[in-house]
């Protein structure tokens, strides 16, 4: 379980606030919030990157700042905006770098590793991409074998930031019903920064807002795309 | 898997290409030397011409290109990475410009501490390392990787600068060692010193294998790499005081050999088509051997026709392969 | 057949007085001047001073043709090739050492406007007086223009090595400073060097002066000529490396001419050229098998060759041998080797006949 509590963010400042917020393997939420209300900034308090001003972040009962980075790597899987795939790289070993907390100082994958980053890229339905690089991938082939990556971390929690944003519609969708897909049979936490309000209320997610004032609270799945607006200014 | 195959065959046919290269090397120069006097000179060696030719002469000299062209390979693989640039290099960052600063005032200023030797390895790498702590500073700030190079080219220049007025001061016999050292020469190496440089570059390179796992994760990039669990701080930490000691060392005796660091990890990459340091960290060793090893074979094969500069080969024959490689690849980026 | 006479007397009458004239104008208008032994200089005397010819060793400049005279305004319709130099107040600059060795020797010190790193000056006098500032110091790499004006310098006496010289006339013009190339480092022969000795004289009026003092050094030197030669000339070493190859003087060049007078050879010198040639490391250690003696490697001890190049303990007269070198005082070499060839020639016989103690040599020293 992620817990957060009485939680103030930001860089010097303050720039946002949460009473409190909890994350349960199995939840799927979606972090919506207009740019610069501050959800960057609490994907990366959440997950250790940024050191919070005050309060309390906590995993499975441990503060967050407690946690040593290669441990904490086995709980928090992070996919960043965009993966533009890079040269000599083959998706196959791609995946595999999700495995990089269990590795060996050496970083050979064992056939253990490699089982579980097929098994992921199974998972994803991108099986048939295993041997090409990463590099003549489209976007929504990229998309996927980040997730697959994210899943060989083998992490109860993953965070996702703005994965749509490069996507047709088409595969926007093949994507969150993925997400909702592994939150349930695999028992993760997904995190979900978006700004694709008509997906986020078509599937019915619950919500953490960030609005302009900067207090953040988590809320029900909402049904109109007007008032979840409404709520953001 | 097929990938490990051709990683196997390309492996094997550079280190049995080494295997060539050393051997025809020590039989090449003015002097007529039989395999027997080769075999001669390499078991028990006596006190007569051949033996010295080739044991005082000829060994150190493609040994010593076979540490270079290895040791800079790692470092320019390290400093790759550590700076996420593919241009990135010991020459083009200035870091051999720092070992240079250090050796220019030692020799210029005559101060001297210890022995010799040991002056100069010491120099060389407190010179290489305090000159990529400080090109770190400035990567850290900077986003754009053009920037980062016109940095490291104005710091050179700067180094330059300070070496001048060091220059305009000294006596004329100070100078001149100067001067020679820095044309950059594999010859200056005595076979008692040999050793000496293979333990520090054997030391670099093992602290290099204790890296592969973070660089491997570093190539998604430093804010993945993070959440993979990755210090970003000790890998960079490591990867100058390696990429000091490599550099240090090999400029301290060899002089400024410049171009070798820049290249050879891209061609690796290029020719093995992975990402994996562990691979790259030995094909960068077999492959940066091998082309120094031409490089100086080259230049003693053609010794009595025309005097050419280590530097100026390793750019002549250099700069047109890498162009070669890139531009077979330029639609892949990275 | 009187009509035909006069005509003739006529024709000749003119002859007559043209070539009066001509031979007037000869005087100051000579094209050619007469040099002994140099090469690229030669001089005439004139009515007005003495007339320099400065030739150029690569041909591609025009020869320049300097009268130097202390009456410039008595100067009339000369040639345009001709410039004409007043010597009057003379104050040159130079960065040769062998330039400021010539003029000390003719007692010309205070026509010395500026130097060369003056801080190695060896001839005392002039030392003391760039110490108190007498001197202006040019540096080592760019001219300093202003200074030069504020100096009131008017000539500056150059190797004429550095194209910057030439191309920087038009800014010398400016400045009424005039540019004269010293070609003495070009010459072959040493007394051909040593002739230059009478361009200075020139130029600071103190021709006859210098002619005295270059006839005596002739007269020196050739005696020097009478040794005997032997059928096979001893083997030495010369040089030293620079980078990766050692630098050896070819056959024609200005060092084999000394060691061909006391018969000295190195494998290079059965070359032909005037430089030195190039070789790798194990040619030289090869070379070096059969030499006992090691000259002008450049440094004044062996600590100072080991630390440039740890490679020379394999060389034979390292080890086994001697090595002699003039660089514990570079700068006296340079400043009087040139007007002492014979002095040079008596240190190469007494390193062969091994009376080398300190005291006996003046330019060399054995490098320990």
């Amino acid at each position: 379980m992620l817990q957060a509590k009485q939680l103030h963010i930001g860089y010097t400042e303050s720039i946002a606030s949460a009473e409190s917020l909890t994350l349960n393997p199995g939840d799927l939420v979606a972090l919506v919030g207009r740019n610069g209300s501050g959800k960057s900034t609490l994907l990366q308090s959440l997950r250790g990157s940024l050191p919070i001003l005050s309060g309390s972040v906590r995993i499975d009962g441990k503060e967050i700042s407690h946690w040593l980075p290669q441990s904490l790597a086995t709980k928090i899987a992070w996919l960043n905006a965009h993966f533009a795939g890079v040269a000599q790289l083959l998706v196959l070993d791609y995946v595999l770098l999700g495995r990089t907390p269990y590795l060996g100082i050496l970083g050979s994958a064992r056939q253990a590793d490699v089982e579980v980053a097929q098994h992921a890229l199974k998972r994803v339905g991108a099986e048939h991409l295993s041997q090409k690089l990463t590099s003549s991938l489209s976007d929504g082939e990229r998309q996927l074998v980040a997730l697959a990556r994210a899943l060989a971390q083998d992490t109860p929690f993953i965070f996702l930031d703005e994965p749509t944003a490069f996507l047709d519609f088409y595969h926007r969708k093949q994507l969150f019903n993925l997400l909702k897909e592994l939150a349930t049979s695999e028992q993760k936490g997904i995190l979900l920064s978006t700004h694709d309000l008509d997906l986020v209320i078509a599937f019915q997610l619950p919500l953490w807002l960030v609005p302009q004032d900067g207090i953040i609270r988590a809320h029900e799945p909402m049904q109109g795309r007007e008032a979840l607006e409404a709520l953001l200014i | 898997m097929n990938q490990i195959k051709s990683h196997l065959i390309l492996l094997l046919s550079a280190g049995i290409l080494l295997l060539v290269v050393f051997l025809l090397y020590l039989k090449t120069g003015y002097f007529n030397t039989t395999w027997e006097h080769i075999f001669q000179a390499l078991t028990n060696p006596r006190d007569e011409v051949s033996s010295t030719v080739v044991w005082s002469f000829r060994l150190p000299r493609i040994l010593m290109a076979f540490l270079a062209g290895a040791a800079l390979s790692v470092a320019g693989m390290l400093m790759q990475n550590l700076f996420q640039n593919t241009l990135a290099g010991p020459d083009v960052l200035g870091i051999t410009s720092g070992s240079s600063l250090l050796v220019a005032l030692w020799m210029m200023t005559g101060i001297t501490a210890l022995g010799s030797t040991t002056d100069l390895i010491f120099l060389g790498i407190l010179g290489a390392m305090g000159m990529g702590a400080i090109m770190l500073l400035f990567a850290l700030n900077l986003r754009s990787a053009v920037h980062l190079l016109l940095i490291g080219l104005m710091l050179s220049s700067f180094i330059g600068a300070i070496i001048a007025i060091i220059q305009a001061s000294s006596a004329t016999q100070d100078l001149q060692q100067y001067v020679f050292w820095n044309f950059g020469s594999l010859q200056r190496v005595t076979i008692q010193q040999i050793p000496w440089i293979a333990i520090i570059t054997s030391l670099g390179v093992v602290l290099s294998l204790f890296q592969v796992r973070s660089l491997n994760a570093m190539v998604l990039g430093e804010d993945i790499a993070k959440s993979l669990g990755v210090s970003i701080r000790k890998v960079r930490i490591m990867s100058i005081l390696i990429a000091g000691i490599l550099t240090g060392v090999i400029t301290a005796f060899a002089g400024p050999i410049a171009f070798v660091g820049l290249a050879i990890p891209n061609v690796t990459k290029l020719l093995m088509k992975t990402q994996n340091h562990r691979v790259l960290l030995f094909s960068n060793i077999l492959f940066g051997a091998l082309f120094l090893g031409v490089c100086d074979f080259a230049i003693k094969l053609l010794e009595s026709y025309v005097a050419i500069p280590l530097n100026a080969l390793t750019a002549l024959l250099g700069v047109p392969f890498v162009s070669w490689m890139i531009l077979k690849n330029r639609h892949v980026t990275g | 057949m009187r009509k035909n006479n006069i005509k003739l007397l006529f024709i000749g009458f003119l002859f007559l007085f043209l070539g009066c004239n001509t031979s007037k104008k000869k005087g100051i208008d000579a094209t050619i001047g007469k040099s002994r032994y140099s090469q690229w200089l030669s001089y005439t005397k004139t009515e007005l001073g003495i007339k320099l010819f400065i030739k150029d060793p690569d041909r591609k400049a025009a020869t320049r043709i300097i009268l130097c005279t202390t009456h410039p305004e008595q100067v009339k319709s000369m040639s345009t090739t001709t410039e004409v130099l007043d010597i009057n107040n003379m104050k040159l600059a130079t960065n040769a050492a062998t330039h400021v060795g010539m003029l000390v020797a003719l007692n010309a010190r205070e026509c010395i406007g500026a130097v060369s790193l003056g801080k190695y000056l060896h001839d005392p006098t002039l030392k003391k007086g760039f110490n108190k500032g007498q001197l202006l110091e040019l540096g080592g790499t760019s001219i300093p223009f202003e200074s030069l004006s504020k100096k009131h310098i008017n000539v500056w006496v150059s190797a004429g090595m550095e194209p910057l010289d030439q191309a920087n006339e038009e800014r010398f013009k400016a400045l009424d400073v005039q540019w004269i190339p010293n070609y003495d480092w070009r010459e072959e022969h040493p007394l051909g060097k040593a002739e230059w000795l009478l361009f200075f004289g020139a130029i600071t009026n103190r021709f006859d002066e210098a002619e005295l003092q270059f006839k005596a050094i002739c007269k020196r030197y050739n005696k020097f000529n009478k040794l005997p030669k032997g059928n096979s000339c001893q083997k030495i070493l010369v040089g030293n490396f620079a980078g990766d190859y050692w630098y050896s003087p070819l056959q024609n060049s200005f060092q084999a001419r000394f060691f061909n007078q006391v018969d000295f050879c190195t494998f290079s010198m059965n070359y032909r050229g005037t430089g030195s040639m190039a070789v790798g490391a194990e040619r030289i250690y090869q070379e070096a098998e059969a030499c006992e003696l090691w000259l002008n490697p450049g440094f004044p001890t062996k600590k100072a060759i080991l630390n440039a190049f740890p490679k020379a303990i394999q060389l034979r007269p390292f080890t086994k041998g001697l090595i002699f070198c003039y660089s514990h005082d570079l700068n006296k070499f340079w400043e009087q080797s040139a007007l002492m060839p014979d002095i040079v020639l008596r240190d190469l016989i007494r390193i062969k006949q091994g009376n080398s103690a300190d005291a006996m040599l003046y330019f060399y020293r054995e490098v320990k």
